[in-house]
């Protein structure tokens, strides 16, 4: 009954809820919060087996890989769509507090939140009920390319066509934007994750060495690249030699890991390119006048742009601060969402 | 533009500026401008404009519209700072510095997000949106306003009626050894008083009249004789309508200071007073308090 006093007393929020990472906007703040979307979950003993949560978000991160049985430590979003229900509406229950200073009320804001463009009408639906559960008074969607593009700064309501290439932690998502709206869009459920598996099979398959998805995300951040450079990296990395049993350490080099990735990174190219295709061709001249953009965690990969260059032969530019992008441009979407209706999307 | 390249492989020469720019003027100072800063360090590379534009797929245009530091000839500064981020990565320089320095030299916008122009208005936000508290405020307010303007009917109301309550109490004096007791104490409004209290007034005295119209704070009218039906004195020019009980016009029109009108016909009348502080009405002789009945100097009422 008092939800919308509730409401008043309470900061609107937007929240890009990624695979990887987790970051929430609060209207008149920014980017107030960046923690990884995993939920440590300690499961008692005994016949009335409780479940209490452990840890959230950094901390929880640190256990992957060590915890014990009674811990398990879950990363409730795949492939940038909920694959826990329950543990992702607590997770978010828990950022949405630590964001809220006022004690009085429980908070329950206006919640802006982002959808891969591919999702299906289920998985769209299930993000809204997660983000209701956790205490939002309402829930309104936006589509990841949008919100990209408008924290990446592109003039997403002129009538001029922006391209935005959006990798993240599970999805690259793909979109073409003019007038406030998207004429083109397309999710592929390659991201960091996929990443970081393509290298722990490499090393799996060509050392024979076992890494943690830790490691493997190490690696890929100080070594990865995209294209080959002139100079060649290396690294020490330590696994489990699977034929000894036995903790070992080995050396990888950055043109190993640009092996790795070639696979996942063609499906991104691909992804691109079918974008291209698809684009109407007065938009391409936009296009190629003014290049593509690249934001998410996806495009810290070190010459990724220089390989969507050449694979495309248009300019691709790296967004400022391209982590924080979607949650950026979900909170510029906030900030006026009484007066822009038609970059919300329909569940 | 090109064409300097071959100058200024020899830098420890001072080279005269030559361009728009003006950036370079020899190798102790360093260029001012970021565009300046990557224009030397591409020839110091001994690259041309075409060699980076074959590898960043920018336009030649492009390149030297950054070399210029001409921002305004390029779309945005999205693109902008992509481009000087992505030409420092190509020419190994530190990006961020130059970034840094571009922040300083040009400010950052941000995305303009507006609704298209074409559609007008902005668009609702289904629940309880920002628009809609607004709305509950101004609910709010115009219900306070309304709870009071009912306050103050009300408490008129309860001076007319009290008023009304002495005047009965006086009726009633006047009126009991008559013996006549039909005149209950619970009378709602003036108009039914007059309703009552003609027929017990009618064989006494006018001396009640007058008592009771002084009661009723105006002045004392010296009724001469015993007046029959519905009587406007005009103290002041007004205007008044009055229609009968058939909902036919019995008077109508502009009426200047004293004037003396008596309004015939089936009762109740409808009267219609436009400028009800200027007339006294009486009915069958009993003077009627216009003042519940008038709202900013205009009264409407109906007198049986």
């Amino acid at each position: 009954m008092f939800g919308f006093l509730r409401s008043y007393f309470s900061n609107d929020l937007a929240i890009d809820l990624g695979t990887a990472n987790t970051l929430i906007y609060m209207r008149g703040k920014g980017v107030v919060l960046d923690e990884p979307s995993v939920v440590a979950i300690r499961i008692e003993g005994g016949p009335n087996a409780k479940k209490t949560i452990q840890a959230v978000g950094k901390e929880a991160k640190t256990m992957i890989g060590r915890n014990p049985k009674e811990i398990s430590v879950i990363r409730p979003l795949k492939d940038g769509v909920i694959a826990d229900f329950t543990v992702t509406e607590q997770m978010l229950k828990q950022f949405i507090k630590r964001v809220h200073e006022s004690r009085l009320f429980s908070p329950s804001p206006r919640i802006i939140i982002c959808v891969p463009s591919g999702s299906t009408q289920v998985e769209r639906r299930a993000i809204r009920e997660s983000a209701l559960g956790a205490g939002a008074s309402q829930v309104y969607l936006i589509e990841e390319p949008m919100a990209a593009a408008i924290g990446a700064g592109l003039p997403v309501s002129d009538a001029t066509g922006s391209m935005v290439v959006d990798i993240g932690g599970g999805t690259t998502e793909v979109g073409v934007i003019s007038l406030g709206g998207m004429v083109y869009a397309n999710s592929v459920r390659v991201g960091g994750d996929k990443f970081d598996e393509a290298i722990i099979s490499y090393i799996s398959r060509n050392y024979g060495m076992q890494i943690g998805d830790n490691s493997a995300e190490n690696i890929k951040k100080k070594i990865g690249s995209a294209f080959p450079g002139a100079e060649v990296r290396e690294m020490e990395v330590s696994g489990i030699n699977r034929a000894e049993g036995i903790p070992r350490k080995f050396t990888i080099s950055s043109n190993e890991v640009l092996e790795a990735l070639s696979e996942p990174l063609n499906q991104v190219v691909k992804a691109v390119k079918d974008a291209l295709e698809k684009t109407p061709p007065e938009l391409g001249a936009d296009i190629a006048e003014r290049g593509l953009v690249l934001t998410g965690g996806g495009a810290l990969l070190a010459d990724l742009d220089r390989l969507l260059t050449e694979e495309t032969g248009l300019p691709v530019i790296v967004a400022d601060d391209p982590l924080t992008c979607v949650a950026r441009g979900s909170g510029i979407a906030l900030e006026k969402m009484d007066k822009l209706g038609s970059i919300f999307a329909n569940e | 533009m090109n064409g300097e390249a071959g100058n200024l492989n020899n830098l420890t020469v001072e080279v005269p500026e030559d361009d728009a720019a003006g950036a370079i003027s020899g190798r102790v100072a360093a260029p001012a401008t970021v565009g300046g800063i990557l224009r030397q360090a591409r020839e110091e590379q001994g690259l041309s404009t075409e060699a980076v534009a074959e590898v960043l797929r920018f336009s030649v245009r492009q390149i030297e519209h950054i070399e210029n530091d001409d921002y305004q000839a390029l779309p945005g500064a999205t693109l902008v700072r992509g481009f000087i981020r992505g030409y420092a990565k190509f020419l190994r320089l530190d990006p961020h510095a130059l970034i840094a320095q571009l922040d300083a030299a040009v400010p950052q916008n941000s995305s303009d997000v507006r609704p298209p122009s074409s559609i007008a208005g902005p668009v609702g936000v289904s629940g309880l949106g920002g628009g809609s508290v607004r709305m509950i405020a101004v609910a709010l307010v115009v219900l306070a306003v309304c709870v009071f303007g009912l306050y103050l009917f009300v408490e008129a109301d309860e001076q007319v009626l009290s008023q009304a309550q002495v005047q009965l109490e006086q009726v009633n004096k006047t009126a009991l050894p008559a013996g006549n007791s039909q005149t209950s104490a619970e009378s709602q409004s003036v108009a039914s008083v007059n309703a009552e209290t003609p027929p017990l007034l009618a064989p006494e005295a006018d001396a009640t009249v007058v008592a009771l119209s002084e009661q009723a704070d105006v002045e004392p009218v010296a009724i001469s004789a015993p007046v029959v039906g519905l009587l406007l004195e005009f103290d002041d020019l007004s205007w008044v309508e009055a229609r009968d009980a058939n909902q036919a016009v019995v008077l109508v029109g502009e009426f200047p200071k004293g004037t003396r009108k008596v309004v015939e016909g089936k009762a109740p009348f409808t009267l219609w007073i436009g400028r009800a502080s200027a007339v006294r009405v009486s009915n069958q002789g009993r003077v009627i308090d216009l003042k519940a009945f008038t709202r900013e100097d205009v009264a409407r009422l109906t007198v049986d």
